[in-house]
């Protein structure tokens, strides 16, 4: 899949590459730091009971995200491959 | 050379830096297992081969170049030249991530050491480091380290004794970033890390035990479930094991009381009054009340702390606090309000935005602290579950009140956050760090000194005074009515009508300085009425209270009462320390104070009504 789609869209357990991330700098610079930067593979794995918030597995640590952050990050790719990295 | 260097401790959180930084000085600094912890500057100093230096732990950062206090105040330090040299602590278990704050230093400053920390957990996941090439990659020392074992310590000291000695110089290779923008610099710094990561990193890719855990701990069906057996658990543990010993302090100390009498025979009878019966007793019984269930509950809350539990919890609930237009990280500072209430108050400092950080602040007090969990576990045994026998019950019970506060943390910060502290719920990130090996001997420890022990201390220094006061007010007369006889016919109408009475109620406003002598209050006015000495079973004490008009009602009320009502002087304080405004502070005294009155006479009400049908 080449399509853009954004990160909140992606099945868990299904790897992707980051394509850009919205907001002001500030924002990006904040989801860069926390390893959301363009090209970085993250895989979404577990959600929460209810209201969306998602951890995603992201340079080898866990970082939770809120639905409303997980959609300013867009995607590029999916790895299907990624399906066991953990 | 100088008198004294000084070390600055930076790196990402979840790196175990309170652990290196604990391994270096040996001070006794508490390290909770979740991002942000450390905003106060904890310092603390070493000597190696003869020579003095000072560490200075920064706050947990992942970078320098965002806004937030924690990575400006990082920054400041760093860029302000205070610090002869820098300690990165990273995590060997994800370099990448961890890298790139280690290569914003190297552009600040030159002498920088890398410290590799983690060694056991990254061996376990077969991850292995090339520190040698590292190093050069760098053009800084790097050293692995386990901070838990003490392995790698001494080789960072000698590098900075070799630092200090200008024997070794550090000469850190720069990132290219010229003529680029601010973010296209971030970008490359990033990208350097990977390179450098993808260079000195092979992974064993092990399967790993963390996910397994985390495909349970974390999952929609089994989460929360396992979250409520935990602590009902810990307060079924709590409640059993609390029982004997708490008995045994009170016969102890009543003998005690009777020695000290007869020591005292001499002196005239208001000096023994005082004494004895006054600060004496009410010492005693905060002792006998509540230092049992501290020591059984504070090690097992700590022990979940350490695994890295709380924020899997924080994860499991977040729909719910999103639902209340709470930040996220609310139920962190929630959770350390278990422990303390002015603890969770200057834990909100981890939650950026100032209204979503004030809603944390004014709803903390809605969680029972320690000071409060023995009066509530003390009466749901005796009154409400109807014994010891029912342990079990006592537990679920306690289980119930605690979802009952969560609950009322939640409407009030939603009634906040639609009324008085407007606005949009924040961007929420938290980070979920690996279950951690817990460290039994240190957990027994920290718990004990840090906690146990500082919040008996403190109820002991409180319950003296207060014991002196109470004794006075109840044997100084006027009209022929004690003061104390004033004070509660004065509260006794809003007290009947909150379920309650005016003594209960005085107790309450006595009980300001700390929550914990509350009950104790309550007993010694009893005892001395009923000039009862041995009150060592819950049976006895259930006879006391029931002597002394308590119903079932009553004890209800009294529970939820603790649950909800003004907070102690010392959060008072911290709270008016914390938002700088004497406003904030008196409605965080107002609010609960009002929930807890509103709660009580509708509980009582609702009694009263059943009781007219049947």
């Amino acid at each position: 899949m080449a399509e853009e789609a954004r990160l909140s869209a992606v099945p868990l357990r299904t790897g992707c590459v980051v394509k850009f991330v919205e907001g002001n700098v500030e924002e990006r610079i904040r989801f860069f730091d926390l390893g959301f930067s363009p090209s970085s593979v993250i895989v979404p794995l577990y959600k929460a009971l209810c209201g969306g918030t998602t951890a995603f597995l992201v340079k080898g640590t866990l970082i939770a995200l809120r639905k409303e952050e997980a959609d300013k990050i867009f995607i590029m790719e999916i790895l299907r491959e990624a399906e066991n990295e953990r | 050379m100088k008198d004294e260097y000084v070390v600055a401790l930076a790196g990402n959180p979840n790196t175990g830096k309170s652990t290196v930084f604990n391994a270096f000085t040996g001070l006794n600094q508490h390290t909770g297992n979740w991002s942000g912890k450390t905003v106060v500057n904890a310092e603390g100093s070493f000597k190696a081969q003869g020579i003095s230096f000072k560490m200075v732990d920064l706050p947990g950062v992942y970078s320098l170049l965002s806004d937030s206090a924690e990575e400006r105040a990082a920054k400041e330090f760093i860029c302000s030249k205070q610090a002869d040299i820098v300690l990165v602590v990273a995590d060997e278990t994800c370099l990448e991530r961890n890298l790139n704050l280690c290569i914003q230093i190297c552009e600040l400053t030159h002498n920088v050491i890398l410290c590799l920390n983690l060694i056991d957990e990254a061996r376990k996941k077969g991850i292995v480091v090339d520190t040698m090439l590292l190093s050069n990659l760098l053009g800084i020392p790097v050293i692995e380290t386990c901070a838990r074992s003490g392995s790698g310590i001494e080789e960072i000291k000698q590098t900075m004794v070799k630092i200090a000695k200008e024997e070794t110089m550090c000469v850190p290779i720069k990132t290219n970033l010229d003529g680029m923008d601010f973010e296209k610099s971030c970008i490359e710094t990033l990208k350097r890390a990977e390179a450098i990561a993808n260079a000195v990193v092979s992974n064993g890719n092990k399967r790993n035990f963390e996910s397994v855990a985390d495909s349970i701990v974390l999952s929609k069906k089994f989460g929360i479930p396992i979250m409520l057996l935990l602590l009902g658990l810990i307060f079924w543990i709590t409640i059993v094991g609390a029982n004997y010993p708490s008995s045994l302090l009170m016969n102890l100390f009543a003998t005690a009381e009777e020695k000290l009498k007869i020591l005292l025979a001499p002196t005239p009878n208001w000096v023994k009054g005082i004494i004895a019966e006054g600060m004496f007793k009410t010492a005693a019984w905060v002792v006998a009340v509540m230092l049992p269930p501290m020591a059984i509950f504070f090690p097992l809350f700590t022990f979940l702390e350490d695994v890295g539990f709380l924020p899997r919890i924080a994860f499991n609930l977040d729909g719910l606090f999103k639902k209340a237009d709470a930040h996220g990280k609310q139920v962190l500072t929630m959770m350390m309000g278990f422990g303390c209430n002015a603890a969770g108050v200057t834990a909100a400092r981890i939650i950026e935005t100032p209204r979503e950080r004030l809603i944390a602040i004014l709803t903390n007090n809605f969680v029972p602290c320690n000071g409060r969990f023995p009066t509530i576990i003390l009466l749901v045994s005796i009154f409400i579950a109807g014994g010891t026998s029912n342990s079990f019950i006592a537990g679920a019970i306690v289980l119930l009140l605690i979802i009952v506060s969560v609950c009322v943390t939640l409407l009030c910060s939603k009634i906040l956050s639609k009324t008085i502290l407007k606005g949009e719920p924040s961007a929420f990130v938290l980070e979920l760090p690996p279950y951690r090996r817990p460290q039994f001997l240190q957990i027994l420890v920290r718990s004990m000194l840090d906690r146990t022990l500082f919040v008996l201390g403190r109820a002991v220094t409180v319950a003296v005074p207060a014991g002196a006061v109470i004794w006075i007010m109840q044997n100084v007369t006027i009209g022929g009515s004690s003061l104390l006889l004033w004070f509660s016919n004065f509260m006794n109408p809003l007290g009947i009508i909150m379920g309650m009475n005016g003594i209960i109620l005085a107790a309450f406003v006595l009980g300001i300085p700390a929550n914990e002598i509350v009950l104790p209050i309550l007993l010694m006015y009893y005892s001395n009425g009923t000039a009862l000495m041995d009150i060592s079973t819950h049976a006895e004490m259930f006879t006391i209270f029931s002597q002394n008009g308590w119903t079932l009602v009553t004890a209800l009320c009294v529970t939820m009462f603790s649950l909800n009502h003004f907070p102690c002087a010392t959060t008072l304080m911290t709270i008016k320390k914390e938002t700088g405004s004497i406003k904030w502070t008196a409605v965080a005294f107002i609010l609960p104070t009002v929930v807890g009155m509103v709660i009580c006479t509708i509980i009582n009400a609702l009694y009263h009504i059943i009781g007219m049908f049947l």
